[in-house]
């Protein structure tokens, strides 16, 4: 059975050669599912002239080719997907588990968020991996995954100062949002922990393991497990990291 | 052709097209910042005009040619001097074994392209020869030239050029601009401090974005709004919370959480790359 889910959708122009699509289905996690619907339909549909799409959480991006087709025109024909879309349409992501080490010396803000919510550092990492995470966009840089769902319980400020180095394979949280830092890289967020891998690799195909839409949990290890990991080739250590 | 690098200039990498249809991913799409640029220098050796060419930025390359060829430089403030004769811009320049090539910056210039006649022999990552540069790293090392490197391309036959014209563009920095999505969130006194009025790059400024030494405040209902991320591209004119208005250029982010107040037309895209920091542009709004 398909149900056609209700959503209200705005399409504005950007620039020359491009519209942004904003969906609005109520909730981030069901304006997300049409997001992804939508992007896949686009896709499958090869609409003429679209050079690429960027989707993030409740937004479209698409871009095109202004010789070949008109804003007015691609406005159209998204708006015609849009009515025939339904929930069969939601791509399915790829369920994670991932083992990860939320201690000394990975996770770098421990002490002054264990202050700052409250909690001491075992509930906090226990809350943490408790959670399924969707991936809501990847993006910002090659391979930066954006998580949602983060517990009420774990919401917090960003650093007031952006740390000039955030290590590779970075466990992060602010706001309301969790995410992994892709390559070392200046950043604000609070960091509690890391991934024995890099989650963005040139040679792969994909290169970004994770993509929009996809689950991940994470599984807290010891510090002596996740140097073992590390130095496993990142194929095996990526098997660990189960495709379910 | 077949040259090896003297001296590499500042930063010399490969350019061409980029990458469209990875941005799902965090990949910007990249590619030579002065596409006319590049398509031109391409066109005046015979090449296909989407080959990948030499991006040089600030102070160019000392190159010493092992094989013959044809090369040609396209771009505003730098000559081309072979054996240190200054060459006749936009012109294809036939060069032998044993001549040397110097890219001589005339002090203003920013970027310029120099075509080399011949197919590439070059590294593709995702369909593209083009440099990227996330922070320290680098994503397609072989599109980064620095000095001993030898850059080789296979001899084919020259097609006859295209009869289509192809006008290098004369330097502006009267940037055309449209609403961006958040356009409406500046009031009429930030929309006079950003429009038709001269804005200064500073630094540091890149192929990622340019910063501009502007204050502009939001509307006051608009200040504290924590945007939810959503898509940019190339030429999107944010504003930071500190009031400060970033170009985003090709190699920018994919996704970004600032008001999105303006977007560059495409056609202006290619002036960006010739502003260096400490120059002055001008957003113009298109009429419409």
């Amino acid at each position: 059975m398909t149900v056609s889910p209700a959503f209200k959708m705005a399409i504005r122009p950007f620039g020359d050669s491009a519209l942004l699509v904003d969906i609005d289905a109520g909730s981030t996690d069901a304006s997300s599912d049409i997001v992804m619907a939508l992007n896949a339909q686009l896709s499958r549909q090869r609409a003429r002239g679209i050079t690429h799409t960027t989707p993030s959480y409740n937004s479209l991006l698409v871009c095109f080719e202004p010789e070949q087709v008109q804003h007015s025109a691609l406005q159209s024909e998204i708006h015609a997907i849009a009515d025939t879309i339904n929930v069969k349409d939601i791509p399915k992501g790829n369920q994670w588990s991932l083992p990860a080490c939320f201690e000394e010396p990975y996770a770098l803000d421990r002490v002054a968020l264990a202050t700052e919510l409250s909690q001491d550092w075992q509930s906090i990492v226990d809350c943490f991996c408790a959670t399924e995470y969707r991936v809501h966009a990847v993006g910002f840089l090659p391979g930066f995954t954006y998580l949602g769902n983060l517990p009420d319980a774990l919401h917090c400020d960003r650093l007031r100062d952006p740390r000039a180095t955030v290590p590779t394979s970075s466990i992060a949280i602010a706001g309301t949002q969790a995410g992994i830092y892709p390559f070392d890289s200046p950043g604000g967020w609070r960091i509690i922990g890391r991934l024995p891998f890099t989650v963005f690799q040139t040679q792969a195909d994909p290169p970004a393991l994770f993509q929009a839409n996809d689950r991940i949990r994470f599984e807290a290890v010891t510090p002596k497990v996740f140097e073992a990991l590390e130095q496993r080739p990142i194929a095996s250590v990526i098997k660990q990291a189960t495709r379910r | 052709m077949k040259l090896q690098f003297v001296t590499s200039g500042l930063r010399t990498t490969t350019q061409d097209l980029g990458r469209p249809g990875y941005t799902h991913m965090g990949v910007p799409i990249g590619g030579a910042l002065d596409r006319r640029a590049m398509r031109y220098a391409n066109h005046l050796v015979g090449n296909p005009l989407a080959a990948p060419v030499l991006e040089v930025t600030l102070s160019g390359p000392h190159l010493h040619c092992l094989e013959a060829g044809r090369v040609a430089l396209v771009g505003v403030g730098f000559n081309l001097l072979l054996n240190g004769e200054p060459q006749p811009p936009l012109l294809p320049i036939s060069v032998n074994p044993g001549d040397e090539l110097i890219i001589k910056s005339s002090g203003n210039g920013c970027r310029a392209y120099l075509s080399v006649s011949g197919e590439w022999l070059a590294e593709r990552w995702l369909g593209s020869a083009s440099a990227l540069r996330i922070g320290s790293h680098e994503l397609v090392p072989g599109a980064v030239w620095t000095r001993g490197d030898v850059l080789e391309t296979r001899d084919v036959s020259v097609k006859p050029w295209p009869s289509m014209q192809l006008v290098p563009q004369p330097p502006s920095n009267i940037i055309r601009v449209s609403p961006g999505p958040e356009y409406l969130w500046l009031d009429d006194h930030g929309r006079s401090q950003l429009l038709s009025k001269r804005i200064r790059v500073i630094d540091p400024s890149n192929r990622v974005g340019l910063r501009t030494d502007t204050q502009i405040q939001l509307r006051e209902d608009k200040r504290r709004i924590e945007m939810v991320s959503s898509g940019v591209q190339p030429g999107t004119v944010q504003l930071t919370h500190g009031g400060q208005a970033i170009i985003l250029m090709r190699d920018g982010q994919t996704i970004g959480g600032y008001p999105r107040v303006l977007q560059c037309a495409s056609q202006s895209l290619d002036q960006l790359a010739h502003l260096k920091v400490g120059d002055e542009l001008i957003l113009s709004l298109i009429d419409s």
